[in-house]
């Protein structure tokens, strides 16, 4: 839990939609991943990370088959 | 737009009157000159003439559609419109009509992620918001016109010609008897989005588009749900846009849906797409049974206004001054505002030679309301309409994350309409007086209501009932008035015609014509007041400022700029 306010909650948000965009929809990935790695280096605690990963998995629906045949 | 079959006027539910025009006085020679032409009979047009009416000021209103806007448009009333209803003596049937409501929900794919709550201190008299069809707001608007001695309504009356001058103004208008010029001193404008006021002065609003579109339907049907705001994201029905379904009188439900990326404007308004588009999210909310299409149209989310709400003695206001996105409901409820300010300051300029100068505030005051929109109304459209890629993939991250996870909920929040503070407007040049009080309304915003203490069987009554047509002074004691208070309220009776002093505490105080009991501290509370403090409002209910204890120059000041009497 932080006690992060709802207004830089808003910021946040903003600030992540606006990097996502400066990024480029060819880097996203890569954007993401960077990110990821400085937000767990900077939180610096393993098993906080380890919860955020889980509840980002959280809800996410596996590759669909049908895409995996097409590229079969 | 309506079935193919049935007329632009053809309503399930509601019979449009079609009104004649009358042959103008002026067109057989009657004296032209007259103190206010209001252009535009739309809901803020009515609205201000109704305001200055108030003033015993006349005017002249002219609106060149021979009927009410079809179509249920601007359905969302916010509590302070109810306030200026009242005070223009049009609120009961809006009371009689409307649907209250205070909370709503949002839905991502099928699950609820928000709960709304607007919030309903116990001391208000009106619900956060009422659902009510435009053209019912219309229409009980225009009874109280047509009960006006005051006001000259002209319907098929249009404005085909304008010089502006800095002592006035000449409107050519053409109606069905003819063609004539009309003198004005003011005019306001209130003719809309697409502003014929506004093109004849070259004057352009400026500001963004955005993308989305969005349908809004009306249908009839026969639904069991409480008056609410129901917000879809990503339903099943429409998936990639965004739904809006509101509960509105007579059985009409007022449906907003997104078009989908591609989409074009002339497929989606296609009776056939209308009808299997809401169909779907009707079958998606559990509606099996008949529905009935009433009327349809489209919309898409602008933030747009004008540099100055002024040119020379023409006013913008309403739609015609700024156009903001639907999702906070501020278009009616921002323009009733506006109606309202411009109606009292010009009222007493021509009904009691306030000076011209109080009208200064009137585009600083309002541009900034509209400007404090767009920053909400940005917010909401954004998650309502991403605009891109990036903004789509963080709200639909926001809108999944709060399936589990409380944090990012409040993102869905529509933000619904909230009075400005007016702490910047040279009205209000003691707002640093604030800093005396710990809790209560600052300087320059909305005076809160509060329910008074029963005396009898009375009917309940309220703080803001007795507010005045011009400044309303509320004073705090504890059974005597202080010497100082005393030689204050007597001041400002000298300077204000229409000047009210409401003095409240938990002891009476003698020979008081406007007392307020307060046995329990209510309205000490809301106000966060001590007694020896006084806060002075203005006509509109704002907060003109509030001390903690008498200064006697700042107050009279203060009271002076509100009423247009600077210091000889």
């Amino acid at each position: 839990m932080s006690n992060m306010s709802f207004e830089n909650l808003e910021t946040a948000y903003a600030l992540l939609a606006n990097a996502i965009d400066a990024a480029g929809e060819e880097n996203e990935l890569r954007f993401f991943a960077r990110l990821t790695l400085i937000l767990a280096h900077e939180l610096g605690d393993i098993e906080r990370f380890q919860k955020a990963i889980e509840g980002a998995l959280e809800d996410i629906r596996p590759p669909q088959e049908s895409h995996n045949k097409a590229v079969a | 737009m309506r079935p193919a079959g049935r007329g632009p006027l053809d309503s399930l539910y509601f019979t449009y009157p079609l009104f004649e025009a009358d042959r103008a006085p002026e067109l057989d020679g009657s004296d032209n000159r007259h103190p206010v032409v209001i252009v535009g009979a739309g809901p803020i047009g009515m609205t201000a003439a109704l305001v200055l009416a108030g003033y015993g000021v006349r005017s002249i209103l002219i609106d060149r559609k021979n009927t009410f806007n079809d179509g249920s448009r601007a359905t969302c009333i916010a509590r302070p419109s109810m306030h200026i209803f009242e005070r223009i003596g049009a609120v009961k049937p809006f009371i009689e009509k409307a649907l209250g409501w205070r909370y709503g929900r949002s839905y991502y794919r099928s699950d609820q992620i928000f709960r709304l709550e607007m919030p309903h201190p116990d001391g208000e008299k009106y619900l956060p918001m009422y659902n009510l069809q435009q053209q019912y707001a219309e229409k009980f608007l225009h009874d109280a016109v047509a009960a006006s001695p005051l006001i000259d309504m002209r319907w098929q009356t249009e404005i085909t010609g304008l010089t502006s001058r800095a002592d006035g103004a000449t409107l050519d208008l053409a109606s069905p008897h003819g063609s004539y010029p009309i003198e004005a001193e003011y005019v306001l404008a209130a003719d809309g989005a697409r502003s014929a006021v506004r093109s004849m002065l070259r004057l352009r609003l400026a500001g963004e588009n955005y993308e989305g579109k969005y349908v809004i339907a009306d249908v009839r049907m026969e639904h069991d749900f409480p008056t609410e705001r129901r917000a879809f994201f990503e339903p099943a029905s429409n998936p990639g846009g965004t739904v809006l379904i509101h509960k509105q009188p007579e059985n009409i439900w007022r449906i907003d849906y997104q078009l989908r990326e591609g989409e074009s404007e002339e497929e989606a308004l296609r009776e056939e797409t209308i009808r299997a588009r809401v169909g779907a999210i009707l079958a998606d909310i559990g509606h099996d049974e008949p529905w009935e299409l009433e009327w349809w149209s489209i919309y898409s989310a602008n933030t747009l206004l004008l540099d100055d709400y002024r040119q020379d003695r023409i006013f913008f206001i309403g739609d015609s001054a700024h156009i903001v996105p639907i999702f906070g409901v501020r278009g009616l409820n921002n323009g009733l505002a506006d109606a309202h300010n411009i109606g009292w300051k010009l009222g007493l300029i021509l009904s009691s030679g306030a000076d011209e100068s109080l009208l200064d505030s009137y585009s600083p005051e309002r541009r900034g309301a509209t400007l404090d929109v767009f920053e909400n109304a940005t917010k909401s459209t954004r998650f309502m309409t991403p605009p891109t890629r990036g903004w789509r993939l963080a709200r639909d991250a926001a809108l999944s994350l709060s399936l589990r996870h409380d944090f990012p909920r409040g993102l869905a929040n529509p933000r619904q309409m909230q009075p400005y503070t007016y702490s910047e407007s040279p009205l209000t040049p003691y707002a640093s007086r604030d800093e005396a009080f710990a809790a209560g309304p600052t300087s320059g915003s909305a005076a809160p209501n509060a329910k008074l203490a029963q005396t009898s069987s009375d009917k309940p009554s309220y703080l803001l009932d007795h507010v005045g047509l011009g400044i309303t002074a509320l004073v705090f004691c504890d059974g005597q008035l202080s010497k100082d208070q005393h030689a204050v309220l007597e001041k400002l009776s000298d300077l204000d015609p229409h000047f009210k002093a409401l003095i409240t505490g938990p002891t009476e105080v003698p020979a008081s014509p406007h007392w307020l009991h307060d046995p329990d501290g209510t309205i000490a509370r809301i106000y966060g007041a001590e007694a020896g403090a006084l806060y002075l409002l203005r006509p509109d209910f704002h907060i003109a400022g509030r001390w903690s204890t008498i200064e006697a120059q700042e107050i009279l000041h203060t009271a002076r700029l509100c009423l247009g009497r600077p210091a000889a």
